[in-house]
This record gives C-alpha cells, sequence and structure tokens, in this order.
C-alpha cells in the first residue's frame, strides 16, 4: 500500500495551514478541505487494508469470495465517541498469523532492496556439485545467506570461494524447495532464473500476496484447513498452528481448481466416480472412438436414462462415431475398486463447483515437483490419516470396516470442518521462512494489471508497477 | 434591542459610551472567528464538485482531485467481462452519510483549526502500511 494513495503529502501541506491565523474564509476552507480528505483517506485506507485495493473479480472469475463485512461508517463513528481510533485501526488488517508473517518478509525484503538488492549470476551452463569457477564464486556468499534465512544456524559455513561442495549443494537444494523447484541441488536454468528474480520483483510479489490474504475469511474455524494451490500443499491447522500436513495434486492451468471457503462435511469410502460429462466428451469418448473395449479395460459402465432408473448399455453395441457434445444421452461411472479413479476415499466438501479430495491410484504424481494435473479437483497423498484426522477417535472403527468392505459409504464429518483453498505464489511457513511458488494459474499478471489500473484511477498516470507488470514471468 | 455574550444579557443602555468602540470591535471579531455557519456550508459544497468529479469541466483544483482520488470509482470488469466488482462501500456516498450524521461538522480539528488526537493516530498509522511504489524503479 502506497501512502500517497492516501493523499500523505496533500494532507500535510494542508495540516501546516490550517494552524495559521486569521481564520478568514480561505482558513476555513481549508479547514473543509481538510476534514473532507482526512475521512475518505480514512475509509479509502480502512476498506484497501480489511478487503484488499481490488475485487478479485476484477482479477480473475475463479476466485470466490465474501469478503469480510466493513462497516466503516459505523466503526468510524463509534471510535470518534469513544475516542479508540487506534484500536478501530488495529482490527482493519487480517487476523491471521500468515498475514502478520508475509507483512514481516515485505519488511526484509525491502532492507535487501535498500542495501541494493541480489547480486546478478551470470548467466552460463548447468553447474552441478564438485564443479569449480568464477560464477560459483560470485553466487556462492548471496546464496549461503539467502539459504540460511529463517534457520537457527546462522552464517555461511565455511568453504573454499570457487567450489561447489556440500554446503553449496545444500543450500541450492533448501533455495530450490523454497522456490518450489524440484531439489536436485543442481544449478540449472531455472533455479538460475530464479535466482535472478530481482527483489523490486519479490517485492511486488509479496504485495500481491498480502492484497489476497485480505480476501479471505476473518473467521477460518478451529479446525481448518489451508490448501495452497502453487504450493501443492495441505495444511490441517489446529489452534492457529499447522498440525497436519500433505502433499496433493491440483487442476491443470487449463482446468483450475477453484478459489473458495468452505466445509468439508463427509469421507465417502469406496465411492464410484460418476464421469463428469466434459471429461467424458474430452478424453473418453475419443478413445472409445477407437477401441468400444478399452471401456471394460478402464472398469468404466455406460448407463442411460434417469439416476433412480438407469439402463446399462453394451458400449460395443453403441455407434461412438454419431456421438458428439451435442448428442451424448450417457452417463459413465467407475465403480469401486482399486483401479478407480477417486481411489478409496473420497472427502466431500459443500461447494459450487463440484470439487472435491480425493484418494488416487496413480501415487507416482505425488513425487512430482509440478503437481497441477487433476481436471479440478484435489488429489491427496495420504487419504487414510486424513480421513482419520477429521473422523474423530469414535468412528475408527466404522472407518476401517468400511474399508474392508467394497460398497460405498458415507460417513459424515462431525462437526464439518472449513476448508480454504487459496492460490498464494508468496508466503511465509511457520518456520519464519519466506517461500515461492510458479504461478500455476496466471494470477500475478493479472492481479498486478488490476492494481494498476486502480493506481491508474487514483494517480491519473500508469503506476510505476506498470512496468514490471509488462515483464514476463521468470519461469 | 439585546445583545447575548458569553451567556449573559447586555442592555444598549448598560454600556458606557466610551465602550461601544470596543464593543463593535469584539462583535465584528465574533462574526469573522465563529466559523460554524460556513464550515456546513463548505462541507456540503466540496461533497458536491467531489460528486461531480466525473465531469470533465470541472476545474483543475487540486484538494477536490485529491478527495476524488480517495473515492472508489465505477466497479471494473473481470477480463473476461463476466464478474463486476461489487463494492464494498462507496466511499461517496459514506462520506456524505458521515457528514450529515454529524451535523456536518468538522471531525478531524475543531473549528478553530485546531488538530485533534484521532487526525494524529490516523495519519501515524498511514505511514506505516506495507507501502510499495514509492520506491519502485
Amino acid at each position: 500500500m502506497d501512502p500517497e494513495d492516501y493523499a500523505l503529502s496533500r494532507l500535510d501541506l494542508l495540516e501546516a495551514q490550517i494552524g495559521k491565523r486569521p481564520l478568514d474564509d480561505a482558513a476555513v476552507a481549508r479547514l473543509a478541505d481538510f476534514d473532507l480528505l482526512m475521512t475518505a483517506a480514512f475509509f479509502r485506507y480502512a476498506s484497501d487494508l480489511s478487503t484488499g485495493r481490488v475485487h478479485p473479480d476484477e482479477v480473475r472469475n475463479d476466485w470466490h469470495t465474501n469478503l469480510p463485512d466493513l462497516d466503516p461508517l459505523t466503526k468510524l463513528d463509534r471510535a470518534f465517541l469513544g475516542d479508540n481510533l487506534s484500536q478501530l485501526l488495529e482490527t482493519l488488517p487480517p487476523p491471521h498469523a500468515g498475514y502478520a508473517r508475509l507483512r514481516e518478509a515485505m519488511r526484509g525484503l525491502r532492507e535487501i532492496e535498500a542495501a541494493g538488492g541480489w547480486p546478478v549470476i551470470p548467466a552460463g551452463p548447468k553447474l552441478e556439485p564438485g564443479a569449480r569457477g568464477p560464477r560459483i564464486a560470485i553466487l556462492r556468499k548471496p546464496l549461503l545467506e539467502r539459504a540460511a534465512e529463517g534457520n537457527s544456524a546462522t552464517g555461511a559455513p565455511a568453504g573454499a570461494d570457487d567450489r561447489f561442495d556440500e554446503a553449496l549443494t545444500e543450500s541450492v537444494r533448501r533455495f530450490q524447495e523454497r522456490h518450489g523447484i524440484k531439489p536436485d541441488g543442481k544449478l540449472d536454468a531455472t533455479t538460475f532464473a530464479e535466482l535472478n528474480v530481482p527483489v523490486e520483483r519479490r517485492i511486488r510479489q509479496v504485495e500481491l500476496n498480502l492484497e489476497r490474504l485480505r480476501w479471505i475469511p476473518r473467521r477460518l474455524g478451529d479446525p481448518h484447513v489451508f490448501v495452497n494451490i502453487p504450493g501443492y500443499d495441505f495444511d490441517l491447522v489446529r489452534g492457529g498452528v499447522s498440525a497436519w500436513r500433505t502433499r496433493i495434486v491440483v487442476g491443470k492451468a487449463f482446468t483450475p481448481t477453484p478459489v473458495f471457503s468452505d466445509r468439508i462435511v463427509a469421507v465417502v469410502v469406496n465411492p464410484p466416480w460418476n464421469v463428469p460429462k466434459s471429461i467424458a466428451l474430452g478424453e473418453f469418448l475419443p478413445e472409445m472412438k477407437k477401441d468400444p473395449l478399452a471401456f471394460r479395460r478402464r472398469g468404466l459402465r455406460l448407463l442411460e436414462g434417469p439416476e433412480e432408473d438407469a439402463r446399462e448399455v453394451d458400449p460395443t453395441t453403441v455407434d461412438w462415431h454419431a456421438l458428439n457434445e451435442g448428442r451424448f444421452p450417457y452417463r459413465l461411472r467407475q465403480d469401486p475398486g482399486p483401479n478407480n479413479a477417486l481411489g478409496r476415499l473420497k472427502f466431500h466438501i459443500t461447494n459450487d463447483f463440484r470439487i472435491y479430495l480425493h484418494d488416487t491410484p496413480t501415487r507416482g504424481l505425488f513425487g512430482q515437483s509440478d503437481r497441477d494435473l487433476s481436471h479440478g479437483c484435489i488429489r491427496v497423498e495420504a487419504p487414510l490419516d486424513l480421513a482419520g484426522r477429521l473422523l474423530g477417535e469414535s468412528p475408527q472403527d466404522l472407518l476401517r470396516e468400511a474399508l474392508d468392505q467394497t460398497a460405498e459409504r458415507h460417513l459424515s464429518v462431525k462437526p464439518p470442518v472449513p476448508i480454504h483453498i487459496l492460490c498464494l505464489t508468496a508466503w511465509v511457513d511457520e518456520a519464519g521462512v519466506l517461500r515461492f511458488a510458479p504461478d500455476v494459474y496466471d494470477f500475478d499478471g493479472p492481479q498486478r494489471t488490476a492494481l494498476d489500473r486502480v493506481a491508474t484511477r487514483i494517480s491519473g498516470g500508469p503506476a510505476s508497477g506498470a512496468k514490471e507488470a509488462a515483464r514476463p514471468p521468470a519461469r | 434591542m439585546s445583545l447575548f455574550l458569553a451567556g449573559d444579557m447586555v442592555t444598549m443602555r448598560s454600556v458606557p459610551r466610551r465602550a461601544w468602540p470596543i464593543l463593535i470591535v469584539v462583535l465584528l471579531e465574533a462574526a469573522a472567528c465563529s466559523p460554524r455557519p460556513p464550515i456546513p456550508r463548505l462541507l456540503e459544497a466540496r461533497l458536491k464538485a467531489v460528486a461531480d468529479a466525473g465531469r470533465p469541466d470541472l476545474s483543475r483544483d487540486e484538494v477536490e482531485q485529491a478527495l476524488a482520488r480517495q473515492l472508489r470509482m465505477a466497479p471494473v470488469a473481470a477480463e473476461d467481462g463476466a464478474n463486476l466488482s461489487n463494492t464494498i462501500f462507496s466511499t461517496r456516498e459514506t462520506l456524505t452519510e458521515f457528514y450529515a450524521n454529524n451535523g456536518q461538522r468538522l471531525a478531524w480539528c475543531d473549528d478553530s483549526g485546531r488538530i485533534l488526537p484521532p487526525t494524529t493516530t490516523l495519519l501515524d498509522a498511514r505511514e506505516s502500511t506495507d507501502w510499495i511504489r514509492k520506491t519502485m524503479p
């Protein structure tokens, strides 16, 4: 947030002028101006800090949120009556620990910026452990220092200045892990690109994510779940601290997982998969046109008619070539079993987007560093553990019993657990480490543009960040 | 004829002749120093000017512009034009309502131009925000 958005210099000027005598018409006019500007500045500041400078709808239409209810008029009236404006100001920013941590990280980045930023590593071939040379001499110290941030051990370990030794390898791994890169300890083009992102761009990225944290509900619930799409991370939070985490697979950029907050209400054991029509048409229909028997190999059944009175159809009797988007009177269903796309467990979330969490038979995907691979639903690496944690102690027997069978079974999560699906490309973890993730859904660019539009509306000219927005993303 | 000064009624006959010039000066100063009538009028005039800020024929008055900048403008459509931003509040209306609720009185300073404590609180808080653009290249 820029103080000039709140007319800082104009207010300072007016403040200096209004104390002057005599109190003639011009001075009275200045009083009125000053007062109006102060009030307007307060309302804007309160709104920006509480709910963000732009509404997520101005950025993209797949960030669904109900912004916190702000009643600045009543609050300001009360603050004046009770002489407690300071208290009111304290309630404006999001109350979440993650927001405070990220704001603190912003201060750190600004200090780095003031000190001249990070050194630029000259372009060149990939560097691997054991290598030696002048480029290593340039990057060694800053990389060791950056990797040491947030660790209890301070300072860079000793070592030869131009050698890619074990200490540097470990630092590279840590840097990669904090930037959403496969942590192989090698300095490849992707890692170099991340290393050379200037601190000004990181500051801008943090600003975008602070804004996103202003969009989330004020009350998260206890316990609650945070899903961060770019981090491929599922975090069950109890008492304000992370209680359990697991890796996840999220929607591809073409079929993104929407951002929303809702509740996990049930665990479904042995869930059937009712194939969404978009997947049936987009993925299975082309395959069936080539080989109708592929249907059975996949364990899919072809159904026709209403849900309660559905009739199974033999796929070899269907003229697949006559079917298309406009004519597809069937539903596809995959019964529970080892090859079911939803695995053994599904977690039902109340929402309007047909998004749920589920197990998966393709376990190998969790080993990949980029896990934006699904059709929008979220695949969980440790679903059994998650079910146990959501259901609590008493229904554990029911869960075990249901898993011993093959029939579909629904177990209620009581009380329902709030889940907040977010899209953060910069955040600070509980250890205080600032992390960045690839902008898998290209959210940063449109948000920068939206914020620049607001800045243009305020200043009447292009914002200084406009140049930044025009730059291509690092990766 | 009677005058009210500092809560006491003063009759013309009770004022000594030598005191008349002083009394006239005092009355004139009191009238000049009493900002009550002009302030509500000015506040209303300013609010009206802000409400008309979208008109291209407006004067380029700096404060009017600064005020207008503080206000939320028309919501912007998303990239695909599907959704419109829902404004959490409309500052223009909120501003008008705030002063109407407060009898068109000043809130951040008193009628003599003395800054009130909430002003310092807000200005200080605003200076400590997560500012960014000031030093961007």
